[in-house]
């Protein structure tokens, strides 16, 4: 699977488990997932970086709780239009791999983006195109001209709630035929 | 469940699959592209479909020399096989057919007797016969034919059909008849195919005209019973089995299912080599036996060696019915069952791709 | 062997009838257009298969019209196809 995807994925299994057992240490979220400790620390720190997760010291421990007010834990609150074109490109699996490849970086040029997503130049900008036309993602001014995530909060929020993405046969079609072109 | 993941472990590439089973259907599906062994423009399908059976006794019976002679030709095959008799003694021909071989019932019949040879002087210059301008000056038919005896051989086709042949001398040996029957289609010229429903009918004559302003003609003499019709387009020429011809065709048997014997003739003729146009009069006579003049064209000698080619044939209601390509027929039984098994092939081809990608 | 056609048939429109559907939950996940159009040309395909089983058990049909009609659908179908890909 692809490591940015994978990223996502881990970070939904992450934030899942602190959300049914918040107040649970890194070393105990780290064995209880199956994770190294680096791996979870990394992840960790990108959920409370993204207001998801907040941290609190106890004593040594570093203990994780989630943002959602307690008694919301289950609701999901009414999407706003911005969330709702967001959500929309999360659950295509070509938007969710440029948008998983650009969480991870401050920006990235169009031929960094090809090397990460499995598809063709015209196929890339097409998408990308696309998703700056809604405001997904906002593009990079000077000497490397690239793009970057408009609202990583947002995003992030989004990934780690709702159901995205997965490769199928829907996908492969929807890929192949998106190459059809001349 | 070791056999489903030793299945999983296959490595089949989708696309080379899918390019494979493509190319198997195309081959599978289309029609066979037809063969032609022989080379005679008929596809060997058709040939070996409409493959007749031949009979030819002759009469007297050996160690006598034949006289006459009499050719049966049964279709072989179709849902209600036929048959035809074309016989010959003295210089006539009968022709009749049989719609259903086994019952002996003949619904269609003509003779066709070749009197004399003519000459015809056209005095008015019109084209046309007219009376008084034909000159009989060989008498055939049973005073000119019968001295000679009939000589018969055999022989075999490109693709293995017997082919028989007679040769019918005048008494005088001015004039040749030759008759040819297949038992599969045979091309004989590059304008004509003989069928295996008909007998080729060739005749060579020699003759030194009175003035070189007259031309050889024949008087025939065509009698029957059933229902006849002068012109039209021939059989022969309508089914592309050869061009440029006339016909006189004879009807006959239960008026809900006709049966068509005729005789077809080549619209041209050599005279001493060269081609010309031949000039068949309408059949004179309120009833048989009509008679026919049939004058071949002008030559530039009074020494005129004329060849004309004829057929006696039938129209065969079994060759229709063996050459109608079989209508394909919904089968629901082989359709539903196909229909559910492409849709569980289908389906489980989707789940097995569905585990591969979990896998992955 | 004359059974053989009722198999062809009846895989072409399982087929079809499957492109169709995966074509249909494409448009409806990407809500892509252009992708109506592929699915439209899939369906022509499963109702040029209709036709062809309609002729196979309500003979008879000329084979001309057959050729005509059969004709018009591929046409139809490879315009659709063709057009796709000219999209932007």
């Amino acid at each position: 699977m692809d490591e940015d995807v994978l990223a996502v994925t881990t970070r939904r299994s992450l934030y899942e488990f602190v959300r049914r057992n918040p107040g649970f240490h890194l070393r105990e979220i780290a064995r209880a997932l199956d994770l190294s400790i680096t791996l979870a620390d990394y992840h960790l720190r990108f959920l409370e970086k993204h207001d998801l997760l907040s941290a609190t010291m106890d004593g040594e421990y570093k203990r994780y709780y989630p943002r959602s007010l307690p008694g919301d834990v289950d609701a999901k609150p009414a999407l706003t239009d911005v969330q709702k074109r967001l959500l929309a490109f999360l659950r295509q699996p070509v938007p969710l791999k440029i948008l998983a490849f650009l969480m991870e970086r401050e920006s990235a040029t169009h031929k960094e983006i090809l090397t990460k997503v499995p598809v063709s130049p015209s196929t890339l900008s097409h998408h990308l195109k696309k998703m700056h036309a809604t405001g997904v993602l906002e593009r990079v001014e000077g000497a490397d001209r690239g793009y970057k995530v408009g609202d990583p909060k947002a995003v992030a929020r989004l990934m780690t709630t709702y159901e995205l993405a997965t490769a199928d046969q829907v996908d492969t079609f929807i890929r192949v035929w998106g190459e059809f072109r001349v | 469940m070791p056999l489903r993941l030793r299945f999983l472990r296959l490595r089949v590439r989708p696309w080379l699959f899918a390019v494979t089973a493509a190319s198997a259907l195309v081959f599978a599906s289309g029609t066979a592209i037809a063969g032609d062994s022989d080379g005679d423009e008929i596809p060997d399908e058709i040939e070996d479909a409409t493959a007749r059976t031949l009979d030819i006794v002759t009469f007297p019976k050996p160690p006598s020399p034949p006289f006459s002679l009499s050719v049966t030709s049964q279709s072989v095959g179709a849902e209600v096989d036929d048959k035809f008799r074309v016989r010959y003694e003295e210089g006539e021909f009968d022709v009749e057919y049989y719609p259903v071989a086994s019952s002996g019932r003949v619904a269609a019949r003509y003779s066709l007797e070749i009197m004399n040879l003519v000459e015809w002087r056209d005095s008015v210059q019109n084209g046309a016969v007219d009376p008084g301008e034909v000159t009989p000056v060989l008498t055939l038919g049973s005073g000119g034919f019968g001295a000679r005896p009939v000589e018969g051989w055999n022989a075999s086709s490109a693709d293995g059909g017997n082919v028989a042949g007679f040769r019918i001398r005048s008494n005088d040996g001015g004039v040749t008849l030759t008759l040819v029957v297949a038992q599969r289609f045979l091309r004989v010229a590059q304008d004509k195919i003989l069928t295996p429903m008909e007998v080729k009918l060739d005749l060579w004559a020699n003759h030194t005209l009175s003035s070189t302003e007259a031309r050889v003609g024949l008087e025939l003499a065509v009698d029957t019973d059933d229902n006849m019709i002068f012109g039209g387009l021939p059989w022969d020429v309508r089914n592309r089995f050869s061009v440029d011809e006339s016909w006189i065709n004879v009807t006959g048997g239960p008026a809900g299912t006709p049966s068509t014997v005729f005789f077809s003739w080549a619209n041209e003729a050599t005279v001493n080599g060269t081609q010309g146009l031949t000039n068949m009069t309408v059949p004179e006579g309120a009833q048989g036996p009509y008679r026919m003049y049939m004058m071949y064209p002008a030559g530039l000698t009074r020494e005129q060696t004329v060849y004309h080619v004829s057929t006696l044939g039938v129209v065969s209601q079994a060759f229709k019915d063996l050459i109608r390509p079989p209508v394909p027929l919904g089968d629901a039984v082989v359709f539903v069952s196909s229909f559910v098994a492409v849709a569980t092939i289908v389906g489980a081809s989707m789940i097995l791709a569905k585990r591969r990608r979990r896998k992955d | 062997m004359v059974a053989v056609e009722n198999v062809i048939v009846a895989a072409v429109m399982v087929l079809a009838l499957t492109l169709t559907f995966i074509a249909t939950l494409a448009w409806r996940r990407t809500r892509d257009v252009q992708l109506v159009f592929l699915g439209i040309a899939f369906g022509i395909f499963f109702v040029k298969a209709l036709v062809l089983i309609a002729a196979l058990f309500f003979p008879p049909i000329a084979l001309s019209t057959l050729i005509v009609v059969w004709g018009a659908f591929d046409l139809a179908i490879l315009v659709l196809f063709y057009g796709f890909t000219l999209r932007r």
